[in-house]
């Protein structure tokens, strides 16, 4: 049985007001919480309002030991969010507790920071040190909040663009159902970024008036801010008597494979995800009484959203009241989700469906009830289906009770199966193919052979030489692609087609794609913000804009692929391959589908390894950087039985942990990793000397002092990084898949079962056991 | 032919030039200028561009021509020769005005 998950506590920050209680009083009233924008270098722009959070001073707000005022308007909103749920939880989280998580969610975070690097760039200002580096990444934010609220278990931060906030509360459920965390706090937060306005107004998405969703004047206005949410499971919420706002229900993804920033006009991807949050605990549509929409005032949004809850519900649809709150505080990206599901809770606790304001009249093909202007009344046992579309073709659904009341549903098994790899994709410095890597890594040399002491380490990177993709599916298109986008999807292709199951893409809808990154897509962000520094603030081609969001890479992926499953974008940091594989098994033990493709995905950008050498990113100066991508098919055994598939290894435990003494480096200690080391191979249901080999990196003194304190002096540790260069994102999978296809292991009877630790230099671990087979 | 003739198809083939140069890099198209046919289609059938390229095509003829194309007339994006002439057109009516 999956456990049943709850919300226990709420906290946001947005247009509408700093707290819960201001910001939902604003919006059950209607009340539009925008203001000019009042930017001179910005004054050409279309858009003229914007959903801005109230000046405030976070060192007024924050505790005197937290540097918050260092960090981006987005950390700061998450962070003052996040207390607030915390506290309304009444919940003490800082107990030394590997099981609670923390998921995020973000469309543009960083953005702030990345638009001072490159102003700083510009005016040859060049002042980059690791914090200034770290503040660029896209998981830098949970890593901080992880930190200040001492959250030990595992994190991770969804950058699916618009509909990050929503899939972050799901991936979240998720890890609770399945007990992996006993409690989650999750949310979402962005800043409004002039780059991200001006290119939304480029894509003539913006409007000139205060935006009026599913009604005539179209277009959207942005906003900002962040909601937080406490997920706890429903017997840790009763055993310590918190008070229970709602009870999440389903939850479902989907890519709608169609396009980079237009939704597919059928409606289809988007009423996908919604059917799989329905099916998710078998909730009934005709139990379903509010639709939170995700309505962002675009011609192309709202027509396609009405479209695809039309699909799901029929003649249904038009007695069930939808609202779209980026009426009244604007589309705050990877905060709406949240924001818009707490908001939601709140009004379901008063009794009132919050309206759509500045409705009108209705638009053509807008033809849905969208409680215009006023909240209304609503009836007994609400249960809200919120929906959330973003950039990329990613779509996010998920269903919350008021009411606590387990008749509601009737699918609520965990999958029992074990979780297998059936294939493998392979993209490096030897090109593309398992065969090329495998043969690349036994008759190659050392790296560092041919590099003196003196030369520069910068201009010797490990680059994937040029291939032609069409020589791995001839039918592919790949105007739009970048190098990150062209890897990934030959690994993933490579990887189905080893997995034996290409031939259903297209076919079977139920594929899913998980796709884990270190960095963001580098190219697009300096291509789209150094044009607009270059031009004054304004925008001069649109080739990068729809790129800027990491996800974008998995758009290209599922468009190109035409995979429409349950499908999202995590950002871990370095070793995201290996923390990404164990979020894709607990999507399957979640029942989500039956087959997944994990990938992770690096490329190499030459400012970015500059800066990393500067700085010491990785602590180690004697590293050569690689990219390419690896993809792993991951299917539930009783799938890969059923079409006769070939398993290659199952994956036994995978555990996370999280260090909080910093937020910038990894504990001195290494009794944090020993024990997650410890956790993964007792809960494989192993003996320590039933492990073969270990794949880790040899150059971090860390990882290979716990694993010998564990395993001893004398296990077989395998690190390919001096053959292959250090992939951040794909070095721990690079590794693992090597003895995965490599035959060494399989001569041996009884010793099958391979072990990989991941530290990275921040302190998030991961520690994993995989049986070969 | 008269000069001033040979001026004009001088000038529009300069201007053709430009554009489907213009077209190929920001499009990421996989043609040569020579390919590109004037009176092809760009969006839907023809060279399969999508609204995006549209948006993008809209912003070239912005940037390099100086000339802007009003919200409402995608008709001026039909094909290469469409475009060619709006934007002389715009230009003839530039130098007129000044």
């Amino acid at each position: 049985m999956r456990k049943r998950v709850v919300i226990t506590g709420m906290g946001a920050t947005c247009s509408a007001g700093n707290n819960v209680k201001e910001i939902t009083e604003s919006i059950l009233n209607g009340i539009q919480s925008f203001s000019l924008l009042e930017r001179p270098h910005l004054s050409h722009l279309k858009a003229k309002f914007a959903g801005l959070v109230k000046k405030f001073d976070i060192r007024n707000i924050a505790n005197n030991k937290l540097p918050l005022y260092k960090f981006d308007k987005y950390v700061q909103f998450a962070y003052i969010a996040a207390k607030e749920s915390l506290q309304d939880a009444k919940i003490d989280i800082s107990n030394n507790n590997f099981k609670i998580g923390l998921v995020l969610g973000t469309c543009s975070g960083p953005m702030q920071s990345i638009e001072e690097y490159y102003k700083n760039i510009f005016a040859e200002k060049i002042l980059i040190n690791k914090e200034e580096l770290f503040k660029l990444k896209y998981y830098s934010c949970a890593k901080i909040l992880a930190h200040i609220f001492k959250i030990q278990g595992p994190i991770a931060t969804v950058v699916t663009a618009c509909s990050s906030g929503t899939a972050a509360f799901g991936i979240a459920a998720d890890l609770i159902r399945l007990g992996i965390c006993d409690v989650v706090l999750t949310g979402g937060s962005d800043t409004l970024s002039e780059t991200t306005l001006i290119g939304f107004d480029g894509l003539k998405a913006t409007a000139a008036e205060k935006c009026a969703p599913f009604s005539l004047h179209t277009g959207l206005n942005l906003g900002e801010g962040a909601g937080f949410c406490v997920l706890e499971s429903i017997e840790h919420a009763q055993k310590r008597n918190a008070k229970i706002y709602a009870e999440i229900l389903g939850f479902g993804l989907s890519n709608d494979a169609y396009h980079c920033t237009s939704p597919d006009p059928t409606g289809t991807g988007q009423s996908l995800a919604m059917k799989r949050a329905l099916d998710d605990f078998g909730i009934l549509k005709e139990n379903i009484t509010y639709i939170n929409a995700h309505g962002t005032g675009t011609e192309p949004n709202d027509k396609a959203e009405t479209k695809a809850i039309i699909k799901i519900f029929g003649d249904m649809a038009y007695k069930i009241p939808v609202s779209s709150i980026k009426s009244e505080i604007g589309h705050c990206l990877g905060a709406a989700g949240s924001l818009e599901t707490i908001v939601g809770i709140a009004g379901m606790n008063k009794g009132i469906f919050p309206p759509t304001a500045n409705f009108n009249q209705a638009r053509q093909g807008c033809t849905l009830d969208y409680i215009p202007q006023k909240g209304r009344k609503m009836g007994e046992n609400p249960i809200m289906l919120k929906n959330n579309f973003a950039f990329g073709g990613n779509n996010a659904s998920i269903i919350i009770s008021k009411e606590i009341n387990s008749n509601r549903f009737y699918n609520n098994q965990a999958s029992s199966d074990k979780i297998v790899i059936t294939g493998i994709g392979l993209v490096s410095r030897f090109g593309a193919g398992n065969t090329n890597f495998i043969e690349g890594i036994t008759y190659n040399k050392n790296i560092f052979s041919n590099i003196n002491i003196d030369d520069d380490l910068t201009k010797k990177q490990c680059l994937v030489p040029d291939f032609n993709i069409k020589n791995i599916y001839k039918r592919i298109e790949t105007r739009n692609f970048d190098r990150a986008s062209v890897f990934a999807t030959a690994a993933t292709c490579l990887s189905l087609q080893h997995a034996n199951i290409f031939e259903s893409l297209g076919k079977n809808e139920n594929i899913g794609l998980f796709l884990n990154l270190s960095n963001s897509t580098l190219w697009a962000e300096e291509e789209h913000i150094k044009s607009i520094l270059k031009n004054n603030y304004h925008i001069s081609h649109l080739t990068a804009f729809p790129f800027v969001v990491p996800n974008s890479i998995a758009g290209n992926i599922c468009q190109a692929l035409q995979i429409k499953g349950h499908n999202t974008t995590l950002c871990f940091g370095p070793g995201a391959g290996l923390f990404g594989l164990g979020f894709a098994v607990f999507a399957l033990k979640n029942n989500h589908t039956n087959l997944i493709v994990s990938v992770s995905v690096d490329e190499i950008s030459n400012r970015a390894i500059k800066d990393y050498y500067t700085a010491d990113f990785f602590n180690y100066k004697n590293i050569l950087f690689s990219e390419g991508a690896c993809a792993f098919t991951l299917e539930t055994d009783s799938h890969a039985n059923n079409r006769n598939a070939k398993i290659l290894a199952e994956i036994c435990s995978i555990e996370y942990s999280t260090e909080t003494s910093d937020y910038l480096n990894s504990d001195f200690s290494y009794d944090i990793l020993k024990e997650t080391i410890k956790k993964a191979i007792d809960n494989a249901g192993i003996f320590k000397n039933d492990i073969e080999a270990i794949c880790c990196n040899k150059w971090n003194n860390k990882e290979t002092k716990a694993i010998s304190c564990i395993l001893g002096e004398n296990i077989c540790i395998y690190d390919l990084s001096e053959i292959l260069g250090f992939a951040e994102a794909n070095s721990p999978v690079f590794s693992l898949s090597y003895l995965i296809l490599n035959k060494i292991l399989k001569s041996k009877p009884s010793k099958k079962y391979i072990l990989s630790v991941f530290n990275s230099f921040m302190g998030t671990n991961c520690a994993c056991v995989i049986k070969i087979l | 032919m008269s000069t001033n003739s040979n001026e004009i198809i001088k000038r529009r083939k300069e201007v053709i030039d430009t554009f489907k140069k213009e077209l190929i890099t920001r499009l990421n198209l996989p043609y040569t200028p020579e390919d590109l046919h004037e009176d092809v289609a760009l969006l839907g059938a023809g060279l399969g561009l999508d609204s995006l390229d549209a948006l993008e095509i809209v912003l070239c003829i912005e940037n390099c021509f100086g000339a802007k194309v009003p919200d409402n007339n995608i008709s001026v994006l039909r094909s290469i020769n469409t475009v060619i002439d709006f934007v002389l057109e715009q230009k003839a009516g530039k130098e007129k005005n000044s």
